[in-house]
């Protein structure tokens, strides 16, 4: 029966608790809501869905598993059963640490088969088992759903592929096993059939001879032996293949002695057979030798409790202090006082919210440019750093962090990121501004410890040299929030109350990133490539302070940001609007200064230091800065004498006085030409002539005027007002000349290379820049909620539908289950190598039917070969209409597609 | 949260809000392990440094009770990192120890094989060692261990000497304390440099540096050698030990360019132990051939070079540094804390003022407009002539005699760096002028007249720049100096801070050239002093007269 019609049957009989429990569990199958239990379950076995079930299987769950997937033929129907199982699966012999709260004591080394039967429950109710009934050649047990071996991957439980399946994928490889068998039967190893071997038919050798491999490993007491003659290190060498079975060996098709005493281990391996070359450099441990490896179970250990912070490791913690500290990055379990944890993480609070709002203000000024390939280049990045007095890396995470929390957007006509409303985050009191930040990042569809990393395969080639760009698309992961949310939920569940009440627990890096990965292997490599960094942005959010969960994250991991923003307000100190003044030319602002009076203070001198207080150095410079922006030396003085909280300082005085008396002696302006004329008269007529108003006279000296027009305009008009002027002696007066008399035309010339030229060149560069950056680079961070919410009344209309629908036995195929049913049919028959009927429509509209042989199917395509013909051809699967398969006794199975 | 008096940075420097209540208590605390780097009048600055947590460890604190410091009076939460590095700074201290071994005579031992593998792969420490003795310990040729403790430290490793110190040669020295009493700050830097085994001890100029040396000479009572600048300086340790000591003229020797006298206690110039004839030193036997238990080295922050190759050959011996202005412009201080040992006292001159031990001083920077012709000469001028061209300015000259008027019957001195410019300005104040071709002879008297006050005004060239000895200066105008040298202004500075008797503040001018170089370097001369909370009043030239005094 068809696996899809068998889970069908499987969850039209299960309970309404039951099928609530899948669907909770797995709410993409039933959204959108699907009509009957055929189409469930079709969707049930479908790749993607299959993916996201397996995502959320812990450790022990995937294991069992996959040990199940290795252990059961889908085809012949074998199922397997607990008790089956139970060799199979060695608990590890300590499993290592209890999870906190689990009191339960485990005897090593010994699964009970309720247990089993419990994880198998689990596995079925989430519909990646069904059920096989007894019958009379067969036990009862439980069959994997059909295309869990595809998603599971080449090497369910890092096991090789069998002798059997490994001769027939390559000819040298069973070239190599025939060989290995006469050579290991001569060197009197007892090997089954290895006599019979030479009469064979070339075609049959590799098989005989991959049988008699097989069969004489799994012999009791075939691989002990086979180790008390292994050459040292060989044990290592097999460790090496625990997570995969396939190894990189240079000349690994080389012909091999056994009876070589030299040998390496992976020559004596390879002469024994118990490596199989599979190409020139590539070895495979096939699944025979991997079991022995295991001692003849398919996982071992079987981890059946998650990592945990070991209290045990307490003693050996170390020192209180040592966060992060490579001293003790070993120990997974530390400990550190609440106080210090509390410092830490209120520092790192505040200063984040200091830096963001420096960030603001630079960015205010000088919007962030962004790169045509998209993001914030790095010399943009380094004047950032350069001004913030911090290094680069902080930039990026600030200007992320600034981003998601939209306080800085891109400007798509300047292709700039650009302060946005900041100067109502200024007003924000600063616990609202963390409350922003800190929902902001969890929400983030971004890794900002990406970036400055090298950019993954496939994307850009240059961008994989120079690593990822701040704010630039590389560093996108709409993953981010869900791994976010699950690393806080982790970090709660490890932050176990420690027993004198001032200390609190620290899980190291290794151990969360370890129980994430326990809980959901699958989704390692995204744990490792991510928490690390989220750990460390966390920290600098004050989630985390010294390595341990502080109040703030336990509040954001329990859902609550506003407990959380009210815990920080109560911690925070207020704000000071009073500086002290020192007759070094300094400014000490004792504290969190308020926003007003340090924009103030800020524009009159120049930050230093870093830190919780703010030092201002006043100099000429940063004096003149504040006069040209438009104060006066009675004004700044004044503001100094309200905000200072001690005399202003008679140097400071003398200072601004000063500047401010001499500021202004030389003034600048911008003017393209000047006029000259030895009669001021004339230059008076000139300036009051009505006509002349156009070219933007001014006087500078009774016999200089100034033009805001070109020279060649003013010669121009000035002829056309019936003066006749003549170009200056200076260094291009000729060239002018002969421009203007050759053109005739001036202002034409001038329309070509004056003001307009330049405006247009600007623009082009405009448009052709915000083009290309827009394309690349996000324009915007929206928020995701997760796609997958499933309501209690979703739930109960989705079991009326399917319950009303009758079951699938009687009603015809859901319009959605046939073409995977279609799909599975062509599958099997790939797998089983048998010929199926084709329902073909022709280009023209006919239709026909074929026998033919399918090899694949993917990307919307069906290679076939066609034995009639003794061709191979490929077939659109939108043109099958539908797919018998041609049973060898002459029985069909029959199922349709609508093409 | 905890309102202490400090503020730690995450710049890794530490603000003391001077005015708290708990600043004194929080200043000692912290005095340990931080170097205190600005001391304006409101709030001081502090820096925490690899080498200052070292001295600490040093001293016996460890890396949680400097934790705790910061935390307990700290207004803010302390920047994690920080406490990181602080933490992971010192304990690498003391990973490597200098130890005397019986049978191998000096050696280097550790418990971290690593870090000895790494140090003994580094090129230069490589020819400082003997042959390894096993894993964990290597022989140390004695002679470098200045130098290997000096490249350790560069490494990152500085290593703990437990090798101990000789005792020298025993020879009773007692404080003579008739009429005068150890001063508390100079009691506390005296204990301060004998626990800590050897270092230097930063005073004021004024404040009793030589009490210092006498003290840690009465604790020792031993036979010492006292380094000192020059013949008149000499001549003034002389005086004042045997007013202060115990000691008599014949157990005081001097060494000098005109006498060679080697006794208990004997004084020489750093000039003479650093004369080369025919590429050797012949004098420097005057330190390896006597048992001294004690070296003082008077001005450390003139340490010449010879010297510094000379002290790291005396890593056995006590020695006691001291010094006004730990400033070098060479960059130089690290070499110094090495060789001569870490910091054991410093007060911010402010406090030895407010304790009423030196005497309060007014600073006022004169701004004079250059006229016409000389402001086109100076732009016109070459880069190297421009300095001499506007600190050399006439109308200086003018300003100078209106301040001289000003403070007329007060004693005064003007000091200056172009001898022309003196010539000129003594021979329009009609003073005296001490200059480096002046004999010995006749600046003693001078000196002599000056203080017995038939004297008023006296002028002289850096060649005073040093240990004169001036009690009743109250005034002070500076026309020229070098350049931008901090700590020659300090020195300055430093000639009018001896109390006077009746309590007046001094008064120290220095004319400055607007718009020009000279404002450029006098605003860097000013730093250190500003920094220890001497604050310029700025007067314009027209103005001199009309306010102040």
């Amino acid at each position: 029966m068809s696996s899809i019609r068998a889970l069908a049957d499987d969850l039209a009989a299960r309970s309404d608790s039951q099928l609530r429990a899948l669907l909770s569990a797995r709410p993409d199958l039933c959204l959108p809501p699907v009509p009957d239990f055929s189409a469930l379950a079709a969707r049930a076995c479908t790749r993607i869905s299959l993916q996201r079930a397996l995502e959320k299987l812990s450790r022990p769950e995937l294991d069992l598993l996959e040990t199940i997937v290795l252990t059961t033929d889908i085809d012949a129907g074998t199922g397997i059963d607990a008790e089956a199982l139970q060799p199979l699966l060695v608990p590890a012999p300590d499993n290592l640490v209890q999870q906190p709260g689990d009191t339960t004591e485990q005897e090593p080394g010994d699964t009970t088969v309720q247990e089993l039967d419990a994880y198998l429950a689990k596995l079925h109710t989430l519909g990646l088992l069904v059920p096989v009934p007894a019958e009379a050649d067969r036990q009862a047990g439980f069959l994997p759903v059909a295309s869990l071996p595809d998603v599971l991957g080449p090497y369910p439980a890092g096991l090789g592929r069998i002798y059997a399946k490994l001769a027939a994928a390559s000819a040298e490889a069973g070239e190599r096993m025939v060989a290995v068998v006469v050579a290991l039967t001569a060197a009197g190893y007892p090997l089954a059939t290895a006599d019979g071997l030479a009469e064979l038919p070339p075609a049959d050798k590799a098989s005989a001879a991959a049988r008699a491999l097989e069969s004489w490993l799994s012999a009791p007491g075939t691989w002990e032996s086979l180790l008390d003659e292994a050459p040292p290190k060989t044990g290592e060498l097999l460790e090496r293949f625990r997570r995969s079975p396939v190894g990189t060996v240079p000349q690994a098709l080389r012909n091999l002695d056994v009876h070589d005493a030299g040998a390496s281990p992976v020559e004596w391996m390879l002469a024994r057979g118990l490596l199989v070359p599979v190409d020139a450099s590539h070895v495979e441990l096939p699944r025979a030798a991997g079991i022995a490896a295991r001692g003849g179970a398919v996982i071992n250990p079987w981890a059946t409790s998650a990592p945990g912070f070991a209290r045990a490791d307490e003693k050996a913690a170390g020192s209180a202090w040592s966060a992060g500290s490579p001293r003790s990055a070993t120990g997974t379990a530390r400990t550190v006082r609440a106080s210090l944890r509390d410092n830490a993480a209120y520092s790192a609070v505040a200063e984040t919210l200091r830096l963001v709002s420096e960030l603001l203000v630079l960015t205010d000024a000088t919007p962030a440019a962004t790169l045509r390939a998209g993001g914030v280049g790095v010399r943009e990045i380094k004047r950032l750093a350069d001004e913030l007095r911090i290094d680069t890396g902080e930039v990026c995470w600030l200007l992320e962090l600034a981003a998601a929390a939209g306080l800085l957007t891109l400007d798509v006509d300047t292709s700039k990121w650009k302060t946005n409303d900041a100067g109502a985050y200024a007003g924000f009191e600063r616990h609202h501004q963390w409350l922003l930040l800190a929902t902001a990042w969890l929400a983030l569809d971004r890794a900002p410890a990406l970036v400055g990393s090298p950019a993954q395969p496939g994307s850009r080639p240059d961008a994989a040299k120079s690593g990822i760009n701040a704010l630039a698309a590389e560093a996108s992961r709409p993953d981010a929030p869900a791994v976010r949310h699950r690393l806080l939920d982790a970090l709660v569940e490890l932050s176990v109350p420690l027993g004198d009440g001032t200390s609190v627990a620290a899980p190291a890096e290794s151990l969360v990133t370890d129980y994430l990965c326990w809980h959901q292997p699958r989704l390692r490599r995204r744990f490792e490539r991510l928490v690390p960094g989220m750990l460390v942005e966390a920290a600098r959010l004050g989630l985390l302070g010294s390595g341990a969960l502080t109040e703030l994250g336990a509040a954001l991991a329990a859902g609550e940001p506003e407990d959380a923003a009210e815990l920080l307000e109560r911690q925070l100190p207020e704000p000071l609007s009073h500086f002290l003044l020192q007759a070094d030319l300094t400014a000490v602002a004792p504290g969190y200064l308020e926003p007003a009076v340090n924009r103030e203070l800020a524009l009159l001198s120049t930050a230093e230091g870093q830190g919780p207080a703010a030092i201002y150095r006043f100099s000429a410079d940063s004096v003149r800065r504040a006069l040209d922006a438009g104060q006066d030396a009675e004004g700044i003085l004044q503001f100094l004498t309200r905000h200072s909280a001690t005399e202003v300082p008679q140097p400071l005085r003398y200072l601004v006085e000063d500047t401010a008396a001499r500021h202004g002696a030389v003034r600048v302006g911008t003017m393209s030409s000047y006029l000259r004329g030895d009669d001021p008269e004339l230059l008076d007529a000139l300036l009051a002539d009505p006509r002349a108003a156009l070219l933007g006279l001014r006087r500078l000296a009774p016999t200089v005027l100034a033009s805001k027009s070109s020279a060649r305009e003013l010669l121009h008009t000035l002829r056309g007002l019936g003066y006749s002027p003549a170009p200056d002696k200076d260094n291009d007066g000729v060239a002018l000349a002969a421009a203007v008399g050759a053109g005739g035309g001036g202002s034409s010339l001038n329309g070509a290379h004056g003001g307009g030229g330049e405006g247009a060149a600007g623009s082009t560069s405009n448009s052709g820049g915000v083009g290309r950056v827009a394309g690349s680079a996000p324009s915007s961070f929206p928020v995701r909620t997760n796609p997958w919410v499933l309501t209690d009344e979703d739930l109960q209309a989705q079991l009326d539908r399917l319950r009303g629908a009758g079951t699938p036995a009687k009603s015809a195929a859901g319009a959605e289950a046939e073409p995977l049913l279609a799909l599975e049919t062509l599958r099997k028959a790939i797998r089983l190598k048998r010929p199926v009927r084709i329902g073909i429509v022709e280009p023209n509209g006919a239709q026909r039917h074929e026998v033919l042989q399918p090899l694949s199917v993917g990307g919307g395509r069906l290679r076939v070969f066609d034995a009639e013909r003794d061709s191979e051809r490929v077939v659109s699967i939108h043109r099958v209409m539908d797919i018998e398969l041609v049973d060898e006794t002459g029985g069909k199975k029959r199922s349709t597609t609508d093409g | 949260m905890a309102d202490g008096p400090l503020i730690v940075q995450s710049d890794k420097t530490i603000l003391l809000e001077v005015d708290h209540e708990q600043a004194t208590e929080a200043r000692h605390a912290i005095a340990a392990f931080a170097e205190l780097e600005r001391a304006p009048e409101h709030m001081h600055s502090y820096r925490i440094t690899p080498l200052g947590l070292w001295n600490a460890r040093a001293a016996g604190l460890d890396a949680e009770q400097v934790l705790d410091t910061l935390l307990q009076y700290s207004r803010f939460p302390v920047p994690h990192a920080l406490l990181i590095d602080i933490e992971e700074t010192m304990s690498r201290y003391g990973r490597l120890r200098l130890e005397k071994d019986p049978q191998h005579g000096l050696v280097l031992r550790t418990d971290d094989y690593p870090v000895l593998e790494e140090v003994m792969h580094a090129k230069k420490i490589q020819p400082l060692l003997g042959p390894r003795i096993d894993g964990e310990t290597t022989v140390v040729h004695s002679s470098q261990r200045g130098q290997l403790k000096q490249l350790l430290l560069k490494l990152g490793w500085p290593a703990e000497d437990l090798a101990g110190y000789v005792d020298g040669t025993p020879h009773p020295i007692a404080l003579k304390e008739d009429g005068w009493k150890l001063r508390p700050y100079q009691q506390v830097a005296t204990e301060n440099f004998w626990a800590g085994g050897s270092g230097v001890v930063v005073l004021p100029c004024g404040a009793g540096k030589t009490l210092v040396g006498a003290a840690a000479m009465a604790t020792s009572q031993t036979t010492t050698l006292i380094l000192v600048t020059n013949t008149v300086s000499a001549r003034q340790w002389k005086d004042e030990l045997l007013k202060r000591t115990t000691l008599t003229e014949d157990e005081i020797g001097e060494y000098s360019g005109s006498l060679k006298e080697v006794r208990p206690v004997t004084i020489a110039t750093y000039q003479v132990l650093t004369l080369r004839r025919g590429g050797l030193y012949p004098h420097l036997e005057l330190v390896d051939n006597n048992d001294w238990g004690l070296i003082i080295y008077d001005e450390v922050h003139l340490l010449p070079a010879p010297i510094f190759r000379m002290t790291a050959d005396l890593q056995a011996r006590r020695r006691l540094g001291l010094t006004a202005t730990l400033v070098r412009e060479d960059g130089r201080e690290g070499e110094v804390f090495s060789l001569i040992g870490p910091k054991r006292y410093d007060a911010p001159w402010k406090d030895i003022e407010a304790q009423g031990y030196i005497a309060p001083a007014d600073c006022v920077e004169v701004r004079v407009d250059l006229p016409r012709d000389e402001r086109v000469a100076y732009a016109m001028a070459d880069d190297a002539d421009k300095y001499r061209l506007c600190a050399t300015s006439d109308t200086k000259t003018g300003v100078v005699e209106r301040l001289v008027a000003h403070h007329k019957g007060e004693q005064l001195l003007v000091i200056g760096q172009y001898i022309d410019q003196l010539d000129e300005l003594a021979e329009r104040l009609d003073a005296p002028l001490i200059k480096g071709e002046t004999s010995v002879k006749q600046r003693q008297r001078l000196f002599d007249e000056f203080r017995s006050g038939s004297l008023h005004t006296l002028v002289v060239s850096k060649v005073a720049n040093f240990s004169i000895d001036l009690p009743e200066a109250a005034v002070a105008i500076q026309v020229s100096g070098s350049f931008g040298s901090r700590q020659e202004e300090a020195q300055r500075l430093g000639r009018l801070l001896r109390p006077k008797s009746d309590g007046r503040a001094a008064r120290f001018y220095t004319v400055v050239a607007r718009d020009t170089l000279d404002q450029d370097f006098a605003a860097k001369r000013q730093r250190f002093l500003a920094e220890q909370g001497y604050a310029y009043t700025i007067l314009d030239a027209k103005d001199v007269g009309k306010t102040g005094s």
